[in-house]
């Protein structure tokens, strides 16, 4: 027993182990390392509205115009609270947060005592509360009662009255408006080469000043500063002579400095091959003064590069660029990316035999993270995606940087709503234009409507696709997403997808449709009545057409009626105002006469009878003949025949076969094939007179 | 409330039914009531109306008596735990945040506000009826979320659901 003790102990002993053995290294994680790792299996979902709404169908934004309201709505109420806080502050000081979270506190307003006496730490917290200009004025106070403020905040000051050009830096919006921010924030769309630096301003003034006192190493301060401000501010000139000055005087110019003088070189210089002269020898003096340049000085020369389109060496010292970029071990940020798609594809049409964009996505999705380094950032994908559906067309590359847009949080590189929206527009145009259904439709239905609320162009290209591809099964739904997305409404733009759509419907160059979905599209028609109903005209509505109008007048008195008479004028005007044309008209009645509905269509021909003066076009033959046939099944010989009456009056070609269809009727009393014998005789119409009538 | 007491008494001995009151308001020592009405009363446990159209919704058809069993308290938080903190401050906020919601959103809770914590955040469900414009429910839920947040000093959270009219929570009529 003891022998095979042994040979147990023996065996487990001999089994393959690692003869010494290491303990692992702690990891070192942030507190957050568990959320970071769940926020990586979370990817962009399109099946749930944005974060910032509520998730409840009646509370889920689809079409553009519905999200942008509700976005802006929820900052508006946030923005009342915020008023609300401030009115009545005394309620909002109690604490139980440790550390104290300043964004739940009211605004800080600093209150005209602490200004009676200035002192340098007043001016150190109207600088850290944002509020240059009264710092300023502050310091200017400190200069008439002769108070001591230390050197580091003067120039503290001075470079803040540079950097934010002499007024008050703009307060960060709220996350719902700043998604919005190019439509709220119209000082974006101007031009943003035009030239804002305030003359004479504040930082010029003290500029000047403290020029008298500086040192040397204040002075080298001073002059980097202010030069980096009128630059970023685009006054160029003055900035070229404070250069001169400086170059006089051997102040050395430092990184930022340089930063933004190689990204106004388009404003310094004319032509190109200045400009890239300007360039190289900037950065030739950088390497003199043994400055290490950064992500952000390459930037600026692929920025330089990008503002001179069209120009042959572009494509090549790019690629230089990016060289040089690798030889200082600097990677390129997604900005150097979206600044050299823009060297390589400079118009729509140069420039699709360059494989650049392949190769782009390639090194990019060598990356693990994206990460944002550079203020550029945000153009990559807009500028990736206009490019390769604009220029090379290419399918199978929009789809790569889709892909690579989806993968983990990449989406926050797409800034704001414009740029998303424009993203999309360009992704769908080209894939309606070239792609099949199978592979765009799940594609379609993953983005719209949560992601991705669709404009009146990719509509149309929508529906001209599905018509070209038939999928018929689709058409109903459609109607649901048109309804869903904002498209059908009132407004005159939005009429040419109504009509777009009714057309496909009707077209029969596809085959008949089968009955379920003749029901479904005569479904379709009545929901368009319903909701814009047909206008009755001023004459109709005083005497009372209809024969329950005249029953209820009857019944009330006089005042009554009045009074109901306005309140159907006023429900008339709050409702939805659509003009009805002959083209409307005739396809709804084309939708409806299929199915058999015979009041529906009989009152949209009436109504296209009594208000032929104001309609616009005339019914078409199709709806017609449709109406006529629906009139013969239900055997309404009279309406038949005034069908026909107006056929001849339109002087259709189709009066042979409408008389033709009536012929064959076995009801037809005497009475009217005479009628119809005296209709023939009298039309214009060729064909009429070809046929044989009993 | 009223019980059955069942006397221990050999069998032979008719068993005789003994009802006795329990509510607080009989017993208390300083507090003597013999008003009927007030005696009989019991907290949200409304009495059968002559016409029988009192409305209740599902929650106030389970009595309280049934807490525990198939019904649940309308706030969760730990604090009732062993070492929950702050138990005076989160009964006292959760009153006042009823109160709140009560008052800032007029008629359109429908159901009882619902408090979850989760570490410092608060959440506020319920079902509100859709009697106002998307636009203005969205203008009260940021309001309502910012001034609480500041308020309580904690990110304050509001997850609602929406409900077409308060007919369609109405569970019985009593």
């Amino acid at each position: 027993m003891l022998l095979r003790l042994f040979h147990r102990c023996a065996s487990t002993s001999t089994a393959a182990r690692p003869t010494n053995f290491t303990f692992p290294q702690r990891i070192e994680r942030s507190p957050t390392a568990i959320l970071e790792s769940l926020n990586s299996c979370v990817q962009t979902d399109g099946g749930n509205p944005a974060y910032m709404f509520m998730d409840d169908p009646f509370l889920i934004p689809t079409s553009a115009y519905e999200k942008r309201q509700l976005a802006l709505s929820k900052a508006s109420g946030k923005k009342a609270a915020r008023w609300i806080i401030d009115r009545y502050s005394y309620a909002f000081f109690h604490d139980v947060a440790v550390p104290s979270i300043p964004s739940y506190f009211p605004t800080y307003t600093f209150d005209e005592k602490e200004f009676i006496e200035p002192d340098e730490s007043t001016l150190y917290k109207l600088m850290n509360w944002n509020k240059v200009t009264k710092a300023h004025e502050i310091y200017k106070k400190c200069l008439e009662y002769k108070i001591d403020v230390s050197d580091a905040c003067k120039y503290a000051l001075f470079d803040l009255l540079c950097i934010y050009n002499s007024e008050n830096p703009l307060e960060a919006l709220l996350p719902e408006e700043d998604w919005y921010r190019r439509e709220l924030n119209e000082k974006n769309q101007s031009n943003l080469t035009s030239r804002t630096w305030k003359e004479n301003g504040l930082a010029e003034q003290m500029f000047e000043e403290l020029k008298l006192s500086a040192t040397s190493e204040q002075k080298i301060r001073l002059y980097n500063s202010f030069v980096s401000g009128l630059l970023k501010y685009n006054h160029v000139e003055k900035a070229m002579t404070i250069i001169d000055e400086m170059k006089q005087a051997t102040i050395p110019i430092d990184l930022t400095t340089y930063n933004y003088l190689i990204r106004s070189t388009s404003l310094i210089k004319e032509s190109y091959d200045q400009r890239w002269q300007f360039v190289v020898d900037t950065l030739k003096e950088m390497k003199d003064s043994s400055i290490q340049p950064n992500l952000r000085t390459f930037n600026s020369v692929l920025y330089t590069l990008r503002r001179c389109p069209a120009y042959e060496q572009g494509p090549k010292l790019a690629l230089a660029v990016l060289n040089e970029m690798r030889q200082c071990g600097i990677e390129p940020s997604l900005g150097s990316w979206a600044h050299v798609i823009m060297i390589f594809y400079p118009s729509d049409q140069i420039g699709f035999e360059t494989q650049m964009l392949p190769q782009i996505m390639d090194e990019l999705e060598k990356v693990a993270q994206l990460e944002w380094k550079d203020s550029d950032d945000g153009e990559f994908f807009f500028n990736a995606m206009f490019k390769a559906t604009v220029n090379c067309r290419d399918v199978e590359l929009a789809k790569r940087i889709h892909r690579f847009l989806m993968v983990g949080s990449n989406t926050r590189f797409i800034p704001d709503g414009f740029r998303e929206q424009l993203y999309y527009t360009n992704l769908f145009r080209l894939l309606f234009r070239v792609d099949m259904p199978e592979q765009v439709m799940p594609l379609w239905e993953s983005v719209v409507p949560n992601v991705y609320s669709p404009s009146m162009n990719v509509m149309e290209d929508l529906i001209e696709f599905i018509s070209t591809w038939n999928i018929q099964d689709y058409y109903v739904r459609l109607w649901s997403d048109l309804l869903m997305l904002g498209f059908i409404d009132s407004r005159q733009t939005n009429r040419r997808i109504l009509d777009r759509y009714l057309s496909l419907l009707i077209q029969t160059n596809h085959g008949k449709p089968s009955t379920e979905q003749i029901k479904q599209y005569a479904n379709i028609a009545r929901q368009i009545l319903k909701r814009f109903p047909l206008e009755p005209e001023e004459v109709e509505q005083r005497f009372g057409s209809t024969n329950d109008a005249s029953a209820q007048q009857q019944e009330m008195t006089d005042g009554q009626q009045e009074q109901q008479q306005q309140q159907q004028q006023q429900t008339n005007q709050l409702r939805p105002k659509l003009q009805y044309d002959g083209h409307l008209l005739s396809n709804l009645i084309c939708l409806l006469a299929p199915a058999d509905d015979w009041e529906a269509s009989w009152s949209l021909y009436e109504h296209y009878l009594s208000n032929r003066s104001t309609l616009i076009n005339a019914l078409n033959e199709q709806s017609l003949m449709s109406l006529l046939s629906l009139a013969n099944r239900k055997n309404a010989i009279n309406s038949a025949l005034d069908i026909i009456e107006t056929i001849n009056e339109l002087q259709y070609e189709c009066l042979g076969d409408a008389l033709d269809l009536l012929n064959r009727n076995g009801n037809l009393p005497n009475q009217s094939r005479q009628h119809l014998k005296t209709i023939q005789k009298k039309s214009k119409v060729e064909s009429a007179h070809h046929v044989k009538l009993v | 409330m009223n019980i059955l007491l069942k006397q221990n008494l050999p069998r032979y001995i008719c068993q005789q039914q003994c009802y006795l009151s329990t509510s607080p308001i009989v017993h208390s020592w300083f507090v003597k009531l013999t008003n009927v009405t007030q005696v009989n009363t019991e907290a949200a446990v409304p009495k059968h109306t002559r016409k029988r159209n009192y409305p209740l919704t599902y929650e106030q058809r389970q009595f309280p008596k049934l807490i525990g069993h198939t019904k649940t308290w309308n706030t969760f938080n730990t604090s009732n735990l062993r070492d929950g903190k702050r138990k005076a401050e989160i009964v006292s906020d959760d009153l006042f945040l009823r109160q709140f919601i009560y008052g800032t959103w007029h008629s359109l809770f429908v159901s009882e506000l619902i408090i979850k914590r989760r570490h410092n955040m608060v959440i506020l469900s319920g079902l509100v009826t859709r009697s106002i414009h998307p636009r203005r429910m969205y203008f009260l839920i940021g309001y309502t979320e910012e001034i609480l947040s500041a308020l309580l000093k904690t990110p304050v959270k509001m997850e609602i659901q929406t409900v077409e009219n308060k007919e369609d929570v109405i569970f019985t009529y009593w």
